[in-house]
């Protein structure tokens, strides 16, 4: 009995701490965020390949950033910056993060049928020895 | 000479490769007798030439023969040790000289197995190894000749060239040297051959399969004679990209070290499916399952080390890696295709000979945890690999342009990193068949308690930040997990042998090295993951200009400018500030972040300075420095070592696992 009593204590003090951090990192204040900065690295540094202009200590790069924060002082929105700053300097300035459209949903589909297909690969091996009666 | 020397190396080594093959085929399609027969000759020329290819490409560089026109564009008189010996392979036609001296080498591996086993797998084995060199060496001998004479010289590289030896031999008097960024940082020049020995060693599990596939012997013989092979390759896998992303840490000044650049992704993407080849060929090796699913997979892996040479070499893709163009891209896609058409291929017309034995008793299991690991790095690299062909193929066929970067892959890989994370501390203490919940619930209780303990120690004194509160508790409760079950069977059996706990961990890591290699790799991951979650969650960023004698304060650093500087070496001059760091007015040391400028480079090439110390780095990069005042940017990176330290580890790991003795002990449960 007192053995039961020790599980009990063990586990109840395991989902009091796990409690604990969880409801400390949800009621978390938002961390302060830099606009300019989560806006650059969005944005593709035009001469450094695949690098953001947050990132990129290339001279384009910061006069890019300038821009940003022009933007964000003025009161723009996310995109009305990014929109600005593609404008600016044209195609080669574009997102680094893809957009959701038809050119490119199999960006999205393809890793999510690998999931679906996966999964229903993984399980059916399970059901059909159950099929099977064991 | 040099150049008379290499080529004919070169022609030996193409010669051989097909001497290999066909001896190999004999061998392979006759009879026991047949089996047996010396494959040795073949071998040991092909490794012989690509040794003495490799070496007169080293000694036409250290020689300064710039009659050779490799030496003439890619090699400089003033190009300092070790990076003249690291620009054989700094450019494409050196680097297939060493791809293919690395092939030859686990060629004759494969050899040594064959005199041992004298069978008809490792001589099929043979012809496949034998046909990958064909193909690298008739590269070589063609389209990326390496021993191309110069027969019209310019002032610091050759114009015109002509794959005859000598004839008209003239050459510059010095050479154009390797490209600036690769002669600035040690790790360069041993980061590619650390990651070829990894690509290329995935080549011997390939020819296994193809082996065991093409002659009708499936079941696990073929997994247990590359495994070690397979474990080797993923190790240096390993390493190469962990130094790979450390050389741009310390050398691309922007303070990053992984971008999800094509160049990384490719080295990633067999990395991710290699790791899931060596877990799931341990399910068919004690369960008997996943036969086909391990044949796809090294399938898969081999076709990805090629795509990625394809991707690296072939300068299809702008970026910061792709230092290369040249006919050599249209060679690899084609030898790409012959690899996947002729892997799927086999694969198809043998699938009714793999055997489909005994299925899962239940996903909670070892093999269960398995397959969920598969399964997330299977659709991990489905990301990697989609996301880094998308803009390509797009445009290919479209014209359109589209960027696939950073926020697109973190989205996904972030979520599957943490699965992956979690399978990690569970999985290995699960037994195989059946895990009774109250067994693992024993075993992760006390690793979980103090996992949460270091977690709610990290949300009171460090952050809240979800991610990283999230990466501390899986990775102190991977470490726990494997911590804890080492001990506690150490402390068993020297309790029960009364042996002294140190003898009884190395009895225990002796007898089962594959399975506490493991472990040791699994810490290894638990510490990247630590350190991505910090140094990617909570860094500093700043950028300031300071004259001599200012001071700045920085992530609890006091940061003064002491003056400029600047010296000359051989190949370039370096142009730096001296800066003291301060903790609490107490001075901890000196740092020298700098901007080189190379002969042979109009852009400055800046070298950061990194300071480490126990709770993580300061990062400073000098960006100008015009009289008096300098503009520097700091970086603040908590616990970046031991993203280092991890990988380092996980690498070790799997060089432990490499002598696995399991294999011996196990009977094949079921196979052909």
């Amino acid at each position: 009995m007192p053995d039961n009593l020790v599980h009990r204590l063990r586990a109840g003090a395991t989902i009091a701490l796990a409690a604990f951090v969880v409801i400390s990192v949800l009621a978390a204040p938002p961390p302060p965020e830099d606009r300019a900065e989560a806006i650059g690295s969005l944005i593709r540094c035009p001469v450094c390949a695949g690098e953001p202009i947050a990132d990129s200590p290339a001279g384009l790069a910061e006069d890019m950033m300038s821009l940003v924060r022009e933007g964000v002082s003025a009161g723009l929105t996310d995109q009305e910056i990014i929109d600005s700053v593609v404008g600016a300097y044209g195609a080669d300035a574009q997102v680094l993060d893809p957009p959701f459209n038809m050119e490119t949903v199999w960006l999205w589909l393809v890793p999510a049928l690998a999931l679906v297909g996966g999964i229903a690969a993984a399980l059916s091996r399970r059901r059909n020895r159950e099929a099977l009666g064991s | 000479m040099i150049g008379l020397i290499g080529t004919a190396a070169i022609a030996t080594g193409a010669i051989s490769a097909v001497w290999l093959v066909l001896r190999a085929v004999t061998a392979a399609g006759g009879d026991e007798a047949a089996a047996a027969a010396d494959l040795g000759a073949p071998a040991k020329t092909l490794l012989a030439s690509s040794l003495l290819a490799m070496g007169a490409l080293e000694a036409a560089i250290v020689f300064n023969d710039f009659s050779i026109v490799y030496t003439a564009n890619h090699h400089s008189s003033t190009t300092p040790f070790p990076f003249d010996l690291a620009s054989a392979w700094a450019a494409l036609e050196g680097s297939i000289v060493l791809w293919g001296m690395v092939l030859a080498i686990f060629t004759w591996f494969v050899a040594r197995d064959h005199r041992a086993n004298r069978d008809r797998l490792a001589a099929g084995a043979l012809v496949a190894m034998g046909a990958v060199a064909i193909f690298f060496f008739g590269v070589m001998a063609t389209i990326a000749n390496p021993f191309e004479t110069c027969v019209e010289a310019g002032t610091r590289s050759c114009l015109e060239s002509s794959p005859v030896p000598l004839v008209g031999a003239q050459g510059p008097i010095d050479g154009a040297g390797p490209n600036a960024l690769l002669q600035n940082h040690l790790l360069m020049a041993v980061h590619p051959p650390l990651l070829y020995i990894g690509y290329v060693g995935l080549t011997v599990p390939f020819a296994y399969a193809m082996s065991a596939l093409a002659l009708g012997l499936p079941g696990a013989q073929w997994l247990r004679r590359s495994q070690r092979w397979t474990v080797v390759a993923w190790s240096f896998l390993t390493l190469g990209i962990v130094l790979g992303s450390w050389w741009a840490y310390e050398v691309l000044s922007w303070g990053g070290y992984w971008a999800w650049d094509p160049v990384e992704n490719a080295s990633f993407m067999p990395w991710l499916i290699a790791t899931a080849f060596i877990h799931s060929a341990l399910v068919q090796q004690r369960r008997g399952m996943l036969q086909s699913w391990n044949f796809v997979l090294v399938i898969g892996a081999f076709a990805l080390t090629i795509l990625g040479t394809f991707l690296t070499r072939s300068g299809t893709i702008q970026s910061v890696h792709s230092f290369t163009q040249g006919p050599i891209g249209p060679a690899l896609l084609a030898f790409l295709a012959i690899v996947l058409t002729a892997g799927f291929g086999l694969f198809g017309m043998r699938a009714h000979l793999v055997a489909q034995p005994s299925r899962m008793e239940t996903l909670s299991s070892r093999e269960g945890s398995i397959l969920f690991n598969n399964l997330a790095l299977t659709v991990y690299a489905t990301v990697v690999v989609v996301g880094t062909l998308y803009p390509i193929v797009l445009e290919a066929f479209s014209g359109d342009r589209v960027q696939v970067g950073a926020p697109f892959f973190n989205r996904l890989a972030v979520p599957l990193s943490f699965a992956l994370l979690l399978a990690m501390g569970v999985g290995p203490v699960m037994p195989w068949r059946v895990a009774k919940p109250s067994l693992v619930w024993k075993r992760i209780h006390g690793p979980l308690q103090v996992a949460l303990v270091l977690a709610a120690l990290t949300v009171i004194f460090v952050t809240r930040t979800g991610w990283v509160v999230l990466a501390v508790t899986l990775s102190a409760f991977i470490i726990a997990v494997a911590l804890r079950h080492g001990f506690d069977q150490a402390h068993r059996g020297a309790a029960h042998r009364s042996t002294s706990i140190w003898a009884e961990t190395r009895r225990m890591v002796n007898a089962d090295p594959g399975y506490w290699g493991g472990q040791l790799s699994h810490i290894g991951v638990a510490l990247v993951a630590l350190g991505l979650a910090f140094a990617g969650n909570l860094s500093a960023h700043t950028e300031i200009t300071l004259e001599p004698g200012e001071t700045v304060s920085f992530s609890g650093y006091e940061i003064s400018y002491e003056a400029p500087f600047s010296r000359s070496e051989p190949n370039r001059t370096i142009i730096g500030a001296r800066l003291n760091l301060a903790v609490n007015g107490r001075s901890i040391g000196t740092v020298e972040p700098s901007l080189n400028e190379f002969s042979n480079s109009a852009q400055l090439i800046g070298t950061p300075a990194v300071f480490t110390r126990p709770g993580g780095d300061i990062y400073l990069t000098l960006r100008t420095i015009p009289d008096p005042a300098a503009r520097f940017t700091l970086d603040s990176s908590p616990l970046m070592w031991t993203v280092w330290l991890g990988g380092i580890t996980t690498a070790a790991g799997g060089f432990i696992a490499r002598r696995s003795k399991r294999q011996a002990r196990v009977r094949e449960v079921a196979g052909a």
